[in-house]
């Protein structure tokens, strides 16, 4: 690494450092404010002999007109008929109000930026869309992001990121619409996630994965072991119930357990779900959880339950949830 | 004004939006860059563009920290400047900043062009810097990101200048040994 790396690693240094070395000491912002205003002078000083020096001439009227350079505003308020007229859909929360409509142009796609506003239980809400090729950062917002998670789910590819200093969104891509949407705002990043799911399901997608009668269907995102874990926790007849999922390069008969959960288990047993390996671990209390891994399209799965698990129960939930990303096969 | 009323006006386009950056931040602004650019020109010219890149970006952009953000964006525009004039071989106080730090820096080369590989480094800078003590890290921070003089950070922070000195010498050896540890140094 050279001097001239490093300056550029620097560059990757957080906000709230950079803002806790300016202003440390209230006599350092009289020295800079100093120092501005000493600059603001010199350019006055020197904007004004240039414009005083000898055989310079006061620009005329029409001149300065044509100096000006007027750049034109790229917000505009709409509709929600306009913004459906863009062929963006953005379906609000139920319970979504202040709602606020707003095209910005200037971006280096063809179709405008739409912007909406929204406010849900007294958190103020920013959710954007823009026609694009492949998934992209439109939050706006620049943050040194210590987390940030890209993964797939029924055919979105969807993106996570959020910063020590607070800020997070919550992004996703439907190539089928050539669409990605983001949401930021109020809360951590799971909050938005929570918010989000709402929004991702109502265009007809499915984030969560539980059986119908589920209740409480709350979909999760998280870091594991340097996997990108997708979770969906539900209560099922008053049995909590987390089913997970990941995506992995490794290909391993001992493959990675997701469950989160150690044990210890009384039982233990294997048993093929469809076309793939599974290992089962129970306790006589009904607390038990199911791993497998389908290993073509290299996705690790896990079943856990906190009550009513046995070998039969385990398999029976697992089968229900297991849709393959490769479809039926045979 | 608060920073939200001047991003604000950034989105309602009002040209108030450049005077009152200008007001709270451009000193700031004139800061990072004449430590980065050693002519006076330059250092206008730099700042004027900070104010044109600031009216093109937000909106989309909407920055949680305006001081950070162009505190990052003036450095960006400083640096560009920089490579620019490189043929005319100026010394400005970062560059000699970065002389000093030369000595810690690992021999082989880095690459930050994958982004697990950035993203990793990014992690370790600043798991590093949130290590330090927070004087050491403010001593740190204004010499190698704001590239103020010895002088200048003591003089800010109340501190002798020898202080300083010892300061950045010990966070200079841990930021060696740490580099050691973390097996990007050779």
């Amino acid at each position: 690494m050279n001097g001239k790396q490093f300056q550029y690693w620097m560059h990757a240094v957080d906000n709230d450092l950079l803002e806790e070395a300016q202003a440390p000491y209230a006599r350092f912002h009289r020295q800079l404010w100093t120092i501005g205003a000493l600059a603001a002078c010199l350019c006055i000083v020197l904007a004004a002999g240039y414009a005083l020096r000898p055989g310079s001439p006061a620009p005329t009227p029409s001149e300065a007109e044509t100096e000006t350079v007027t750049i034109a505003n790229p917000m505009r308020e709409v509709t929600a008929e306009e913004v459906a007229a863009l062929g963006y859909e953005i379906p609000l929360p139920a319970d979504a109000s202040d709602v606020t409509y707003t095209i910005i142009d200037g971006t280096e796609s063809a179709a405008p930026l739409v912007e909406l506003t929204f406010t849900q239980d007294s958190a103020a809400y920013t959710c954007r869309a823009l026609k694009a090729e492949g998934p992209e950062d439109i939050s706006g917002i620049h943050a040194q992001w210590n987390e940030s998670l890209d993964w797939t789910v029924d055919n979105l590819s969807m993106q996570l990121r959020e910063a020590d200093s607070g800020e997070a969104w919550v992004g996703w891509y439907a190539p089928a619409q050539e669409t990605q949407w983001c949401l930021s705002g109020e809360g951590d990043a799971l909050s938005l996630l929570h918010t989000a799911q709402s929004i991702v399901e109502s265009l007809g997608y499915q984030l969560a994965v539980a059986p119908p009668e589920a209740e409480n269907v709350v979909y999760n995102a998280f870091s594991l072991d340097g996997l990108t874990v997708g979770e969906t926790v539900f209560s099922l007849n008053g049995i909590s119930c987390a089913y997970r999922m990941a995506a992995t390069m490794e290909i391993e008969e001992d493959f990675a357990d997701l469950s989160g959960v150690d044990g210890p288990f009384d039982q233990a047993d294997t048993a093929e779900l469809q076309w793939c390996q599974a290992k089962l671990f129970w306790n006589e209390d009904g607390e038990g959880k199911i791993i497998w891994f389908d290993i073509v399209p290299g996705l690790l799965y896990s079943l856990h339950m906190d009550q009513g698990a046995s070998r039969e129960a385990l398999l029976d939930l697992a089968g229900q949830l297991f849709v393959p990303a490769q479809g039926e096969v045979g | 004004m608060e920073d939200s009323q001047i991003i604000t006006l950034f989105y309602q386009r009002a040209e108030a939006a450049i005077a009152r950056t200008q007001e709270k931040y451009g000193a700031l602004c004139h800061s990072v860059a004449c430590r980065i650019l050693a002519d006076v020109r330059d250092v206008e010219e730099c700042v004027s563009d900070v104010y044109f890149r600031v009216w093109n970006a937000i909106p989309p952009d909407r920055p949680k920290s305006l001081s950070a953000y162009l505190s990052r964006i003036t450095r960006n525009a400083a640096l560009d400047r920089l490579d620019y004039n490189a043929a005319a071989q100026r010394s400005t106080a970062l560059t000699c900043a970065f002389e000093e730090l030369e000595a810690c820096l690992p021999a082989r080369e880095v690459s930050l062009d994958g982004v697990l590989e950035a993203q990793q480094l990014r992690q370790d800078l600043n798991g590093f810097l949130r290590a330090q003590p927070k004087q050491d890290r403010i001593f740190f921070l204004r010499r190698y990101w704001y590239g103020e003089s010895l002088r200048e950070i003591a003089a800010a922070c109340h501190v002798t200048e020898a202080k300083v000195k010892k300061s950045l010498y010990r966070t200079r050896k841990r930021l060696h040994n740490f580099m050691e540890q973390e097996g990007i140094t050779v």
